[in-house]
């Protein structure tokens, strides 16, 4: 187990396999406190598979998971308390359809962590000020833009107040022009601090907000390194492809 | 043919009477129905096996038998486990069961068609299973249970003829008594239509309110 105080995350070993496709295939990883992370591949190479097993939406066949220290990869009541400080938000925002702007942020709170409905509104609309909503505070989540609902997302995640956020394919179910104004808001909670891993094939996002950019493929980490290293000088054959593929015309 | 108004009004008293008696029976069945059949469908989906087998087999028991059965099995066989129900309580519980059984099946393809996406949304902000079901599937599924329960309830409503059998006093069973009584048949015959209609249209209404107010 780690020691180093640092360390806010720290995954070993991880496997994950359905049927006989291999998602994760022994995979390390190390996130420090702060730290922000994007992780890039291609198709099925295991992004995704990756960050759900840190908060255990899959569950890993072996390996071991401990944030703070603190291994995962239990039941019950530890795997609720968890989630409850790793905040997620999905490639398909995936918000409460029944439920208003404001309520989608302070129903984590109030019925999780027992805030009175005052109190929970405050500090949701405060945090739909954080991602320049606040006017939509009263509508559904169908009368907004994928952009806007993608950030009221980004919202119900930050009302748990996590330590860490994961960042699943943010953008990839937007049109184009709303792209920037998500990014926007994930690079700012990164500069004030924010722990988080984002996946995404956004490539400027990665160069201009990741600490550390990671190339999975086959369901490995096959290339670690600061953007700069990343993109100018790639390690690995199978990452020089991919980057030429995506950034080649 | 010639309809009489007198025969009409003379049998009005008693039957009125008997539509009280088919209204509550009908209203408890439905509250009772509402109330069960949600934490039965979550058992059904993600209760420990034991729960989850219970509740499939009440559901397929109950629906490979014509309500007649459910009723008579109250009434004639539950007293041998030392439960008696008279006869206004065994139609409560037996239509209560059959309203049920259906609407579990309801609740839970509505549930399912909801996608998985709603239901990890809740358990990556840290709601347990079953309450991510109670608290945000089962509310967002409100919408696609009502159209369909509103059907079964209506069928639980016509379903309280049935009681006739063990003599409560229904619509059904004092019509029946007061054509042998009175010989008056056709103009009970509509009343008895035209009450049954009246009940079943307050719900229809009730529910197309509720579903326009679950607009969303």
């Amino acid at each position: 187990m780690h020691t180093d105080s640092n360390v806010l995350l720290s995954m070993r070993g991880i496997i994950k396999s359905y049927g006989a496709f291999k998602a994760l295939d022994a995979v390390d990883l190390d996130l420090r406190h702060g730290e922000k992370l994007v992780v890039c591949g291609p198709s099925g190479s295991g992004k995704s598979t990756l960050i759900r097993c840190i908060n255990h939406l899959e569950e890993p066949e072996s390996g071991s998971i401990a944030i703070e220290g603190r291994e995962t990869g239990i039941r019950g009541g530890e795997l609720i308390a968890l989630r409850r400080r790793v905040g997620m938000v999905f490639q398909q925002f995936n918000l409460f359809p029944h439920l208003s702007v404001i309520d989608n942020i302070i129903i984590g709170p109030r019925r999780l962590k027992g805030l009175a409905r005052a109190e929970a509104t405050n500090r949701g609309m405060a945090l739909l000020e954080r991602v320049k909503l606040a006017d939509q505070a009263h509508k559904l989540p169908s009368q907004l833009s994928g952009g806007q609902q993608q950030r009221v997302a980004i919202a119900r995640a930050l009302a748990m107040e996590p330590v860490l956020m994961l960042f699943d394919e943010p953008t990839s179910a937007l049109d184009p022009e709303m792209i920037k104004e998500v990014l926007d808001v994930i690079l700012e909670l990164g500069q004030q601090g924010m722990s988080m891993i984002v996946v995404t094939h956004e490539m400027g996002f990665a160069r201009r907000a990741a600490d550390r950019i990671v190339f999975m493929d086959k369901g490995r980490i096959v290339a670690g390194a600061p953007p700069r290293e990343f993109f100018d000088n790639p390690s690995h054959p199978r990452l020089r492809q991919f980057l030429d593929n995506i950034l080649g015309h | 043919m010639s309809l009489s108004l007198t025969s009409f009004l003379e049998v009005m008293p008693p039957l009125l009477k008997a539509a009280v008696v088919t209204v509550e029976i009908s209203m408890l069945s439905l509250a009772f129905t509402c109330v069960i059949a949600p934490p039965l469908a979550i058992a059904r989906m993600i209760g420990p096996w034991p729960l989850r087998f219970s509740v499939l087999a009440m559901v397929e028991a109950v629906r490979g038998v014509p309500p007649l059965v459910v009723i008579a099995f109250v009434y004639f066989a539950l007293p041998a486990i030392g439960l008696t129900f008279n006869g206004f309580w065994t139609g409560v519980t037996a239509l209560t069961v059959v309203g049920a059984v259906y609407a579990v099946d309801i609740v839970r393809s509505s549930i399912e068609s909801l996608g998985r996406g709603q239901k990890e949304a809740a358990q990556a902000l840290g709601f347990p299973v079953w309450r991510a079901y109670l608290e945000i599937l089962f509310p967002q599924a409100l919408k696609r249970i009502l159209p369909p329960l509103t059907n079964e309830l209506a069928n639980v409503i016509k379903a309280s003829a049935l009681l006739s059998v063990i003599s409560v006093n229904e619509i059904s069973h004092v019509g029946q008594g007061l054509i042998f009584e009175t010989f008056i048949v056709v103009e009970i015959i509509i009343q008895m239509a035209i009450l049954y209609l009246t009940i079943v249209g307050c719900l229809s209404v009730l529910s197309k309110a509720l579903e326009r107010r679950l607009a969303h």
